[in-house]
């Protein structure tokens, strides 16, 4: 054991099918309840996996405070909660201070300040602005609840780069515990909608696809002597971070580049999960990068355009995939995951099946 | 094995040094860093009425508005004060044609971004009828999404490498400049332009005046009499890029980026830990990060908001942190700059540190203008800045912010080879 090799010992989502990693299974394997069609302007409909306002009583039993926090950050509490269980970290765990949050979003807060603004200053005249309201109304409102409700000490951050907000977050985290600067993170992101986004949105999107999610999906990585010292074993987490890659470019050039970085071989690599609405939508030169059986997927399709929290969503859905058809992905030890930075860049995380011998 | 030139843990070898080479400011002291430093020097204060809105109903405040700017085209004032340092920060750093492309990056931190033009579309959407959308509101949205502030600064001076956007309220920009270092150190980026920006807005004012934090009269950091903050606004920029790169430009240096760190209070929302034991564990990461050890540190920016609890907080930190130097009566020299520019929130953290490099660089130390009365008897630098012969070489910028976070950045004189 060097303690060098970073493993996710805990994984958590939240979708608007349901609370865990259960949820995103049954959209991954076509149960869950269909998207909402909503209305959001007069002759434009749109599908929608909406989550809404989400009452948590199991988070609300670890946390005296949750009845005030605000509807975003509660998907981020709710995945927090549930992958640090999945770790089997809790409250009274030791080290916390070594132990920080990671997120990223691509809209974070807008929802509250808008209901900031429509209630607490109407035509300029202030009517008596709520604190309760405006501690909400800061994009790191989730990070900052887990961490106080956890009391974990370590680096908290969040991003707010777009859809490669959560793996902009994963890249941050993984030079964090590499250098030791803590022993685990909860690393992920967290979306929900404002309903101006709804009513704005264009019809022509091309890059997102044209199902809209809210969400949240957060892992816990951890570096493995902490795992050790917490008495658990390498085969306890479900698979190890080989590295995170950014690169700007086409994007089979940017695979290519991190397969080279990370030292990958393509024949080793039994998933890879592409940011695209549909696969109908990736161009021919990636599919052709991949041996026979290597299964290429495009789980937006299933789990919608959840934007700053794509990442997070796209590591629990990897996990998810696990061993179904032999050890590691499609009996292969490493699957890819792809996420659309801001401008040309693309972000690919490798991960690597502790289940694969 | 990993690649030639990258250790196991993806960062360069030898892992490159960072320098600052440019910085560039547009904030209630005008436009440009020269305007800005004659501010600090001389010992003034831009704070003043606040002019955008009527203050009456919130008791009436001082701000630290960009008086001078005129609204242009609809922009939104956060994203014209951007343009405005963009301009100033590239001609600084010398950057041309040979610095755009995909090694060149852009790191920003933001408060609440483009929010006053999307402050109409909050009101009249939700009005019966509805409204049709316009463009204008499309394009009022699209700038409000926290990270539309970097693209459009990215799409500004060509930067086609990595665009991150960083929203943690007043710790955003140093968390930038900390991310930008590591963007540097990982290799995956040559060059970064990196920063924040804020405009001056009624909608936080109105969030400030709610929990209690605004100043009825001057901003006094580390004052016995302080009462709260002053809000401010500004686009604050600064280039870095590896000293290997600088020198071969011939560039001039500022000074070194030698580390930075971010930690959680894990204690309160919107209230700092009384202990600072967050702060704390972010300048212990930052001074490892630099290779240093506390008793090097010649100059604190602080954060000094200027609030009860802040100061108070840090005041707690900084005890601990150089109880060795306290006790010999060494603490090194203390200031705020926000009581020259207000507190400008996304911007705080890229403004501190602007006013370290400068101070470095001039060897000159930054006062706190409306201090009279400090909290402990420390070395806290009032009046007019303070010429310090030459023995200012290390600074640490320090700032904190609501969801409990605080990061911590430690820069360095630069010396020419042969240089002590």
């Amino acid at each position: 054991m060097n303690g060098e090799r970073l493993l996710l010992s805990g994984v958590g989502a939240v979708t608007w099918d349901g609370t865990g990693i259960e949820a995103v299974h049954r959209a991954l394997s076509g149960m869950a309840s269909p998207f909402a069609v909503e209305e959001p302007r007069e002759g434009f409909t749109v599908e929608v996996g909406r989550i809404g306002r989400i009452n948590d009583p199991e988070s609300a039993n670890c946390y005296k405070r949750w009845g005030q926090l605000d509807t975003y950050s509660r998907y981020g509490f709710v995945a927090a909660r549930v992958a640090l269980e999945d770790a089997g970290i809790g409250l009274d765990s030791e080290g916390r201070e070594r132990m920080g949050v990671m997120l990223g979003t691509s809209f974070g807060c807008m929802e509250e300040n808008q209901r900031f603004d429509r209630y607490e200053i109407v035509d300029g005249i202030v009517k008596g602005a709520s604190p309760l309201v405006f501690k909400g109304t800061v994009d790191n409102a989730p990070a900052g609840w887990i961490a106080v409700a956890w009391k974990l000490g370590g680096p908290n951050a969040t991003f707010v780069s777009g859809e490669g907000s959560a793996l902009e977050a994963l890249w941050s985290a993984e030079g964090l515990l590499r250098r030791k600067r803590a022993n685990a993170l909860l690393v992920g992101g967290v979306e929900r909608f404002s309903d101006i986004h709804l009513m704005l949105v264009d019809r022509d999107v091309t890059r997102h696809g044209e199902r809209l999610a809210e969400g949240a999906g957060i892992v816990v990585l951890e570096r493995e002597d902490s795992l050790a010292a917490r008495g658990r074993s390498v085969q306890d987490a479900h698979a190890e971070l080989v590295g995170v890659v950014r690169c700007s470019g086409s994007l089979h050039t940017s695979l290519a580049r991190a397969m080279e970085q990370l030292g990958v071989d393509a024949s080793e690599v039994g998933l890879v999960s592409l940011a695209v609405p549909t696969l109908a939508d990736v161009p021919a030169d990636v599919l052709e990068m991949w041996a026979e059986g290597t299964e290429v997927v495009a789980d937006k399709e299933v789990l919608g355009e959840a934007h700053g929290a794509w990442g997070g969503l796209a590591l629990s859905a990897a996990v998810c995939r696990l061993g179904k058809a032999g050890p590691g992905w499609q009996g292969q030890p490493l699957s890819v995951i792809h996420v659309f930075g801001e401008g040309s860049e693309h972000f690919l995380a490798v991960l690597r099946a502790t289940n694969w011998s | 094995l990993p690649p030639s030139g990258r250790s196991s843990s993806g960062y360069l070898v030898p892992t490159p040094r960072v320098v600052v080479t440019g910085l560039g400011m547009v904030s209630a002291a005008g436009q440009g860093i020269e305007s800005a430093w004659r501010l600090i020097r001389d010992g003034r204060s831009a704070l003043a009425p606040v002019t955008l809105f009527d203050s009456q109903p919130y008791g009436g405040a001082l701000s630290g508005e960009a008086v001078h700017l005129e609204r242009e085209n609809g922009e939104d004032r956060s994203l014209q004060l951007l343009r405005l340092a963009s301009d100033e920060v590239l001609e600084d750093a010398g950057w041309g044609e040979a610095q755009r492309g995909a090694d060149t990056a852009v790191v920003l931190g933001t408060c609440q971004g483009a929010i006053e033009n999307a402050r109409g579309i909050h009101r009249d959407f939700f009005r019966r009828p509805q409204p049709s959308p316009t463009a204008e509101d499309r394009r009022a949205f699209a700038e409000y999404r926290p990270g539309y502030g970097t693209q459009y600064l990215a799409d500004l001076v060509h930067a086609d490498g990595p665009r991150a956007t960083v929203g943690m309220v007043c710790v955003s920009s140093s968390v930038a400049i900390i991310h930008a270092l590591d963007l540097l150190r990982r290799g995956a980026a040559k060059r970064v332009v990196a920063g924040g920006f804020e405009g001056f807005s009624q909608f936080v004012f109105s969030g400030f005046h709610c929990i209690g934090a605004l100043a009825a009269g001057p901003l006094r950091p580390f004052d016995e009499e302080r009462d709260g903050t002053v809000l401010g606004e500004a686009a604050v920029l600064l280039t870095l890029e590896t000293l290997e790169e600088a020198q071969a430009r011939g560039t001039h240096i500022y000074a070194e980026v030698l580390g930075g760190g971010y930690a959680a209070d894990a204690f309160h929302m919107t209230a700092p830990d009384p202990e600072g034991r967050g702060l704390e564990r972010a300048v212990r990461q930052a001074l490892e990060d630099a290779d240093i050890d506390p008793t090097e540190i010649d100059y604190i920016c602080a954060h000094g908001t200027g609030t009860v609890f802040n100061d108070g907080m840090e005041r707690a930190t900084f005890e601990r942190l150089f109880a060795e130097l306290a006790a010999a009566g060494k603490m090194p020299a203390i200031s705020s700059m926000k009581s020259v520019f207000g507190h400008t929130l996304g911007a705080a953290g890229a403004l501190d540190a602007v006013a370290s490099v400068l101070a470095l660089d001039e060897g000159l130390l930054p006062p706190s203008v409306a201090l009279e009365k400090p909290i402990v008897d420390w070395d806290f630098v009032q009046g007019k800045g303070r010429d310090c012969n030459g023995h200012l070489k290390v600074a640490l910028s320090t700032n904190s912010a609501f969801g409990g976070n605080n990061s911590a950045l430690v820069l360095r004189r630069h010396c020419a080879e042969g240089q002590a």
